[in-house]
């Protein structure tokens, strides 16, 4: 059996090479972009403006990317054939994901503070106060992403699994209708959680931050929607492994 | 003699389809056995459902004392698991991938395998030929130190120096005791290195007979033995 961690380490390897691209891609584009404005008359600290726009245009393309790569490995029998369990090849497949991404914003915060240096001093003229704020928005931004890659895994299953019971003619319009209906139902469903979620947390908020100061409130708050995107993740991730084993099976289509 | 193989009762329904239904087969090792039907008989579904791609079925599978899909996994190399590869990617590199997730795959091997079939390593998958494509995918899977090895079709659409060759490799890099399910529905090109056979027809298997069974009993060739499954003008089943 293949092990855990080489598993992680391959998926991790492949899913980098995507995020290499990217960001050679956001370097080509910083570099043309500065150029143009210094030919137009800018200085070399638009550098840090331009960085920025353009990591966060990348950040958004690599969700999409990893998405994709992601769901690739549930049909493919190159992934599927792996002698590891379903519940494997899906912590793995998820982990590598988020792997690849914080490496991917590590990079970017690195070419971000290079860009930025003459601008440096008031990164560290943030209080104290502020770095727990940074983090959690931070922690709460991955919560959210994860949980984005992990519905959208949860749509593809439900719709290859209902399909499975559907007649093969008109597959491809079948899915369509099928992906916009599971689409609304799945989006309310966590909608409904995320109500209930909200409601249990700002009872819990308001009676046990009264007198605390603002930052804390906030950084208490970044923590628990924190919280709540995991726990969402969780869930979906069971219902996600459930279905894998049981109906999501790879694609017949030839390499 | 031990069973490699055992598949009892297997039901397999996709898309309100029934494509394999109550089908009985198995396997005894260090042999070659052909898997022989029309086209859309269900011999690829067959070698899916051995193989653990796919998972929805009814009945057994067993290999051995393994039953569950990712044991199954650990001693089966299915051809199949080629599908899905990067097709701008070098081949070595798509067989560092195999190296790196399947503990039995031996690269050693895969290097002289590759060479003896005559495949390029530093050539990218989308730009081998149909011939070079089958070569490269049983060379992938010969290269593991598998049980059980599922080769589907594997001369599908190529000239007749890419068959002998992959015939020859077939013969060649068999580990002793490992069995190769080996489908095919052009008899004429495997008929010669069968040790036995299974006809798929009717979302079944319909026979299982040993090679030598048919040519000194039944005083047959392969080819008219599996022809005679089919000689009431019948031809694909979907």
């Amino acid at each position: 059996m293949t092990s855990f961690g080489r598993l992680l380490v391959t998926l991790w390897q492949e899913k980098n090479r995507t995020m290499y691209q990217m960001t050679g891609f956001g370097l080509i584009a910083l570099v043309v972009f500065t150029i143009y404005g210094l030919f137009n008359g800018g200085s070399l600290s638009i550098m840090s403006h331009i960085s920025m726009v353009v990591f966060m245009l990348l950040t958004i393309v690599l969700f999409i990317l990893l998405a994709r790569d992601q769901e690739h490995v549930w049909t493919s029998n190159k992934y599927r054939l792996i002698p590891v369990s379903d519940t494997k090849l899906y912590l793995a497949n998820v982990l590598a994901t988020v792997l690849t991404f914080v490496y991917f914003y590590i990079l970017e915060l690195v070419i971000m503070v290079i860009c930025g240096i003459s601008e440096i001093s008031s990164l560290t003229n943030i209080g104290n106060g502020y770095w727990p704020q940074l983090l959690s928005g931070q922690l709460l931004m991955l919560a959210f992403l994860l949980f984005g890659w992990v519905f959208i895994s949860t749509i593809h299953f439900v719709i290859v699994s209902v399909s499975a019971f559907l007649p093969a003619f008109r597959q491809r319009l079948i899915r369509v209708v099928l992906a916009i209906v599971i689409f609304i139902v799945v989006l309310n469903i966590v909608n409904w959680l995320q109500k209930l979620m909200s409601q249990i947390l700002s009872n819990m908020f308001s009676s046990s931050l009264l007198g605390v100061s603002a930052s804390t409130q906030l950084t208490t708050a970044l923590l628990l929607g924190t919280l709540y995107f995991v726990i969402s993740t969780v869930v979906l991730s069971a219902l996600n492994v459930y279905l894998m084993k049981r109906w999501v099976e790879t694609s017949t289509k030839a390499a | 003699m031990t069973t490699l193989l055992t598949v009892a009762n297997l039901t397999y329904k996709r898309n309100l389809k029934t494509i394999l239904e109550d089908l009985n087969l198995t396997l005894e090792p260090n042999q070659i056995v052909g898997l022989l039907g029309a086209n859309g008989a269900g011999k690829t579904t067959l070698m899916r459902l051995i193989a653990g791609a796919a998972t929805s079925y009814h009945g057994t599978i067993r290999l051995g004392d393994q039953g569950t899909p990712a044991e199954r996994k650990a001693i089966v190399s299915f051809s199949e698991q080629v599908a899905g590869v990067n097709d701008n990617r070098r081949l070595v590199n798509i067989a560092d991938f195999y190296d790196h997730v399947y503990p039995d795959f031996d690269m050693a091997n895969f290097r002289k395998l590759a060479t003896d079939l005559g495949l390029g390593l530093d050539q990218r998958f989308n730009q081998l030929s149909r011939g070079n494509h089958q070569k490269f995918v049983v060379a992938i899977a010969l290269s593991r130190h598998a049980k059980l090895y599922l080769l589907d079709e594997p001369f599908n659409g190529i000239d007749s120096m890419s068959r002998k060759k992959i015939v020859s490799s077939i013969i060649e890099w068999k580990p002793e005791m490992a069995t190769i399910l080996v489908s095919d529905h052009h008899v004429t090109d495997i008929a010669n290195i069968l040790d036995a056979v299974a006809v798929v027809k009717d979302h079944t298997i319909v026979d299982q007979k040993k090679a030598d069974e048919i040519r000194e009993n039944n005083g047959q060739s392969i080819e008219d033995y599996y022809e005679s499954f089919y000689a009431e003008g019948e031809t694909d089943n979907d």
